[in-house]
């Protein structure tokens, strides 16, 4: 019977090395907390378990001018508490602060979140909404994936076996327009999201300028829905068309059915949060 | 002005610290030398013959010491029982079946068992043991299950293992005489008891071939039960009993205790076997789902003057103790209410679903939820306030419970914390949010305390006053966390006179300890507690009387207090408790007592027509909420939450509490979340992240409002709580969703999406 | 790479030299060295009775690697006795019947602490969000929140 192994390099440059070496025997560790239920369900049979969770480099929170740089190991905690988060990337914060349960922050990063790509990832719609970029490394090489092009299915990311996220960026130009993130749970807390809404908006004299919505759960894959985005660019917001664009959500979200929800109950769902986050941004602005 | 020194007060328990400071070692908290790591290995199929199974592989596997099926098993095939000794016959006994032989009826059944030196070594061997199931079609809906030429789960010629009645009156009469008639159908899931801690335990041989059993049980008189499947003397397996984490109910049936006897007894060392979270999810037993058919009629003025119920039950695939669970349904059905002509039937049927069992409340709150939501129907439909409607109908002293004609002699409090509980509510909360609506629900009952009278209930205790003043109890009774441990221990200082600090007691031993009976049926207050008072009071006596030779006054002029014998009234004249331990002990005077308290004892009651007194007494409660239901997105939110019950007497008010907070609670993730899903016999919630149980974040504030009438059976006039305390608060809660928003949900858990499928009915159809 | 590796830490202030599995969770690690008053209550990070205190911040130990407490300080419900913080909070659980069974309550004194070491002046339904990571089948919150705040309330006052 093949066993489990660990390592828990100091440096990237050893994770790297690492993964050029092991490749699908590694699998890396950030916080742990799909990892370790993976293991116990044995989703994930022994392998090299490369533990980056000590690595810190790869934590950190940076502004640069207009440019925001997240590293891969910072986790939901330091979300929460970082100021400039709080105050200048604050649909991010909202997403954290109703992301799992304050035990689970402290180790969940948003490298792991982002990686696990599950549909219901809570991370996810707020990047999605930022036009967010992920800063991907094997050895000897560094590339970016947009985080749109990422999700490729449930569990099924556009990584390659060398590569691991060591970063996250987006730029500030969206962050200049009120944004927010709405989850619906089946509980306050601890909760595997049923739908979750991340809208960031303009509005220019009563039109709409620029809109980014992304959700989750609705799809195999966490979500932009550029169709929906499209119907209201330039258009005067009122109840009526809110109901139309209400209609575009349906037609581009394709949810599943399970324990949780119907994908009925979901497609319902993600056109309400989708109103009620439009809602919340127009009383925000006017 | 109170005389007591210790009842009565909110005083910690005497096991918090040891649990504070993480010292109280529970059952998985314990390990012996060469301890060998258990297995068991279930059935994947919920319904399969079972062709053959191999154990060579695994039995080759270096490490693993024993691999047994249903054949190693000396008497695989007995009965189920709950500890009782009277003899109730057959209608009450179910086959209790230790490992699955020739065919399984759940997934999750266990198959086989392994014993290996380590957890991953015995789970390796579990995997090689190979089973060549053929699976077969099973039964999965009840109802299904009853019908003529259905599949059949066991080996009888029907799926239906029990049927009871009652009926008082004319109820086609009683129809005939009604101004309105409503008529609906409810139905309550599958849930789970949800302890922190799991099922398991650890088990060794000792120097005189006993078997010990050292696990978390609500009933340790199954050392009987595992003596007889092993064949054994029922004094050659000991159970010792730890504090539990939990119980609920969950705990009630045998769990794992005989894979830990036979394995230990086949290795000849001692073995830990510990359930995880989806094998406790997945194998052990659930809460009955029930569908239930309720016809009620009433005159314009709001009296009943009928009850028509068909309650049917999902056994799941043993019975377990389903008769009993269904016999307190049959006897809750009508609800706390005086109505002339009633009719009850019930059925409880096998299917290939997980089995179920008790778990807190037993049978009553499923019929809860019908009745209580259709008396809220009622009142709408007549335009009378919901308190008003109950307030009219509900038995009051006197009266008699009108599915078994049982007459309530003693105060019926229901009048009074119905009033209380709905009073409480206060101002409605005002609420910003324009999708909010807010609504207000009362539910009231009652519930039994103490086992059904005709299983002729006793416990015993054994107190001792020690030379130095301090006292030892030894009661069999067990802990599974709400202080029942602890409030002996309170008597016992009550009555001797001396501090909780002085008392010690052991607890929950077959061998050592005397039998207490089970930590079931709400009935540990009133059986353990008597017991204790008896013996306690019985050295209290000797004492008394000792003292008064001494002071030379009549012993009814003394009282004991503060390690004192006092005369009343004249505090300054008194005697050091001791210098009377003393002279006792000169004399030889006994200051140990063994005692036992019976329950008042019945005849079986005709079971197709259950009448008269089934159960010694009642608890009687009401509870009142109020929420918000979001009309875009269902969900619901509870904003305040009252309890108010008549406790009797609350001998330790901050467990009383504790029990109706939590009660409430546990009631509330009924009404709101909780399900164990299965489908086709596949359980598809195995964890704690699709079995969903409140967190702190979605709980209200709570205010429990306790009644002390001093009339219940207890010590000191005191009742039952820990069952009752959960019992009625879903239908409160379904009453609420329906005065917010208009809705009536009639399936538990009243989800978010089920709320809105019911208010947009539109956008839903045809999808 | 190993199967097996060696590990250091400190726990309640004692140092630890051992070894550990490669998919040993920090859980497991903790009950094999004698720690059982550290709790497995679902091994998945759903229930949180298996809360300690690394390095300051509370996490549920058994979606923790054992590895990834290598070097650093856990504080487990045994060595909350030797800060007064620490007993405080034990004390107020013990006088306000927040404890039932129990199970859930080594886990819910770690979140509490870490909690109220950071935060002074919680109102209780904050304290109800910092809890949220720990269930508790038996008590319904109410007391376990109210034992909490006494604490937070008293530290406010002796400031
Ligand atoms: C109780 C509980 C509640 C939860 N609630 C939520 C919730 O509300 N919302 C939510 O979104 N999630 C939730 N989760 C899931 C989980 O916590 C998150 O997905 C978390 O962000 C994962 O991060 P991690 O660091 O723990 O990842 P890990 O478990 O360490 O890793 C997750 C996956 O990502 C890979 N990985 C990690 N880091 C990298 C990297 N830098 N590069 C490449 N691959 C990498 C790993 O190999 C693994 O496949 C919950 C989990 C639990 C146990
Ligand atoms: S055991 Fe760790 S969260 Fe349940
Ligand atoms: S006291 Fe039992 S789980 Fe909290």
């Amino acid at each position: 019977m093949s066993q489990f192994r660990y390592i828990s390099p100091k440096t990237k440059e050893e994770v790297l090395k690492i993964l050029e070496e092991e490749k699908s025997e590694a699998c890396i560790v950030a916080g742990g907390s799909n990892v370790l239920p993976y293991i116990r369900d044995k989703i994930i049979p022994p392998k090299l378990l490369l533990d980056i969770s000590g690595i810190e480099e790869l934590n950190y929170i940076k502004k640069n001018g207009s440019n925001w740089r997240i590293g891969a190991t910072t986790t939901i905690s330091d979300l929460i508490s970082s100021k400039i988060i709080r105050e200048e990337c604050n649909i991010l914060c909202q997403a954290a602060e109703q992301f799992a349960d304050p035990l689970v922050r402290n180790k969940a990063t948003i490298g792991g979140n982002l990686a696990d790509a599950s549909p219901a990832a809570d991370t996810a719609p707020p990047l999605l909404a930022l036009d967010a970029g992920l800063e991907v490394e094997s050895k000897g090489k560094k590339r970016e994936i947009f985080l749109k092009d990422f999700f490729l299915g449930p569990r099924k990311t556009a990584l390659q076996d060398d590569e691991m996220i060591t970063g996250i960026n987006f730029k500030s130009d969206s962050l200049n327009k009120p944004g927010c993130f709405i989850k619906l749970g089946l509980r306050q807390a601890m909760a595997i999201s049923v739908v979750t809404v991340a809208m960031v908006l303009e509005i220019e004299e009563n039109r709409v300028k620029d809109i980014r919505v992304a959700m989750g759960s609705v799809a195999p894959i966490p979500l932009r829905l550029f169709n929906a985005e499209e119907f209201l660019k330039n258009k005067h917001l009122n109840d009526d068309l809110i109901e139309e664009a209400k209609n575009k959500v349906y037609e581009e979200v394709n949810p599943i059915s399970d324990i949780r929800a119907s994908a009925e109950y979901r497609c319902y769902i993600s056109g309400i949060l989708f109103k009620r986050a439009l809602e919340k941004l127009t009383n925000q602005t006017s | 002005m109170s005389e007591f020194k210790i009842v009565g007060k909110p005083i910690p328990r005497e096991d918090a610290r040891a649990k504070a400071k993480g010292e109280l070692k529970y059952a998985d908290d314990f390990s012996l030398p060469g301890m060998l790591y258990g297995k068991v290995l279930h059935s994947k199929y919920p319904a399969a013959k079972i062709i053959s199974i191999d154990t060579t592989k695994a039995k080759q596997l270096p490490g693993v010491h024993a691999v047994l099926t249903a054949r190693d098993v000396p008497h695989n095939e007995t009965i189920t029982r709950f500890g009782q000794s009277a003899e109730v016959g057959k209608g009450f006994e179910g086959l209790y079946r230790v490992l699955a032989d020739k065919k399984v009826r759940f997934r999750g059944e266990a198959v086989a068992l392994v014993a290996a030196d380590t957890e991953e070594i015995a789970e390796e061997a579990a995997a090689l043991i190979e089973v060549n199931y053929e699976p077969l079609p099973g039964v999965f809906d009840p109802v299904e299950a009853m019908k003529p030429g259905a599949y059949l789960v066991g080996e009888g010629d029907s799926n239906i293992i029990c049927k009871f009645g009652c009926s008082q009156g004319d109820i086609k009469k009683g129809f005939a005489e009604a101004e309105v008639i409503i008529e609906d159908t409810y139905q309550v899931p599958f849930v789970d008891h949800a302890y922190l801690e799991t099922e398991g335990g650890v088990a060794w041989i000792d120097e005189k071939e006993v078997i010990n059993i050292r696990v978390g049980s609500q009933v340790i008189e199954h050392f009987r039960d595992v003596a007889e499947v092993l064949g054994l003397p029922h004094n050659q397996v000991r159970y010792i009993g730890t504090m539990m984490g939990g119980g609920f109910g969950g705990k009630e049936d045998i769990t794992v205790e005989t894979y830990l006897a036979l394995l230990t007894w086949k290795t000849k060392k001692p073995v830990r076997l510990f359930y995880t979270r989806e094998e406790s999810i997945l194998c052990h037993s659930k809460r009955h789902p029930f569908i239930m058919h309720y016809k009620v009629g009433a005159k314009k003025d709001g009296r009943l003057v009928a009850l028509e119920a068909e309650l049917i039950s999902d056994a799941g695939a043993y019975p377990y103790l389903s008769p009993w669970v269904n016999l307190y349904a049959t006897v809750n059905a009508a609800g706390p209410y005086c109505i002339p002509n009633v009719k009850i039937n019930t059925y409880c049927v096998l299917t290939n679903n997980t089995f179920t069992s008790a778990n807190r409340g037993f049978g009553a709150p499923q019929p809860n939820v019908a009745y209580e939501s259709l008396m809220d129907e009622l009142a709408y439909k007549l335009k009378i306030d919901p308190l008003e409607i109950r307030r009219k109908n509900c038995i009051t002293t006197g009266k008699s419970l009108s599915t078994t004609g049982q007459v309530f002699n003693t105060y019926v409090a229901l009048p009074e914390v119905a009033e209380k509980a709905w009073k409480a509510l206060g101002e409605t909360k005002k609420v910003e949010d324009k999708n909010k609506r807010i609504g207000r629900g009362l539910a009231i009952g009652l519930m039994s305390y103490g086992r059904m009278t005709f299983l002729h209930d006793t416990s015993r205790c054994y107190v001792r006053l020690e030379s130095d003043g301090s006292v030892l109890i030894r009661s069999g009774i067990p802990d599974l966390g709400g202080g029942q441990v602890s409030l002996l221990c309170q008597i016992a200082a009550e009555e001797l006179g001396v501090p909780m600090s002085k008392i010690r007691i052991y607890y929950s031993d077959t061998a050592l300890t005397p039998l207490a009976g089970t930590t079931t049926a709400t009935r540990q207050t009133y059986m353990s507690g008597n017991a204790t008072l008896k013996a306690a009071r019985e050295i209290k006596k000797r004492i008394i009387q000792k003292a008064a030779e001494m002071m030379n006054v009549n012993p009814e002029k003394l009282v004991i207090g503060e390690e004192k014998i006092i005369v009343k009234y004249d505090s300054a004249q008194y005697l050091p408790l001791l210098e009377v331990i003393k002279a006792c002990n000169t004399e030889g005077i006994e200051l140990f007592c063994e005692a036992q308290f019976k329950g008042p004892f019945t005849m079986v009651p005709d079971l197709s027509n259950i009448r008269g007194t089934i159960f010694p007494d009642f608890t009687f409660g009401a509870q009142a909420v109020e929420i918000s239901v979001d009309i875009e997105t269902g969900q619901v939110e509870v904003l305040k939450l009252v309890t108010c019950y008549d406790v009797g007497k609350a001998i330790n008010p901050l467990s009383v509490e504790g029990q109706m907070e939590g009660g409430s609670i546990y009631g509330m993730g009924y009404a709101l979340m909780e399900e164990v899903v299965m489908e086709k016999g596949v359980t598809l919630t195995p964890s704690f992240s699709e079995y969903i149980i409140p967190t702190a974040a979605d709980v209200p504030e709570v205010e429990a409002i306790l009644v002390e009438s001093g009339g219940g059976l207890g010590p000191y006039g005191a009742k039952g709580i820990g069952e009752p305390s959960c019992s009625i608060i879903a239908p409160a809660i379904l009453n609420a969703i329906y005065d917010a928003v208009g809705v009536r949900i009639k399936s538990l858990p009243a989800t978010p999406e089920k709320i809105i499928r019911a208010l947009k009915k539109h956008y839903f159809e045809g999808r | 790479m190993m199967e097996e590796y060696p590990i250091e830490l400190t726990i309640n202030g004692e140092k630890i030299v051992s070894t550990a599995k490669a998919e040993e969770s920090l859980l497991r690690f903790l009950r094999r060295h004698g720690f059982y008053e550290v709790k497995g209550g679902c091994e998945k990070g759903d229930c949180g009775t298996c809360t300690v205190i690394m390095n300051g911040k509370a996490i549920k130990s058994c979606i923790t690697l054992a590895g990834q407490a290598n070097g650093k300080e856990i504080l487990t419900v045994r060595g909350l006795e030797k800060e007064e913080s620490g007993r405080k909070l034990q004390e107020s659980f013990v006088q306000h019947g927040a404890i039932q069974c129990g199970f859930c309550t080594a886990g819910m004194l770690m979140t509490a602490k870490a909690y109220l070491d950071e935060n002074h002046q919680p109102n209780k339904v904050e304290i109800r969000k910092a809890i949220s990571g720990n269930l508790c089948r038996c008590t319904g919150y109410k007391k376990i929140v109210e034992a909490i705040y006494a604490v937070a309330e008293e530290n406010q006052k002796s400031k």
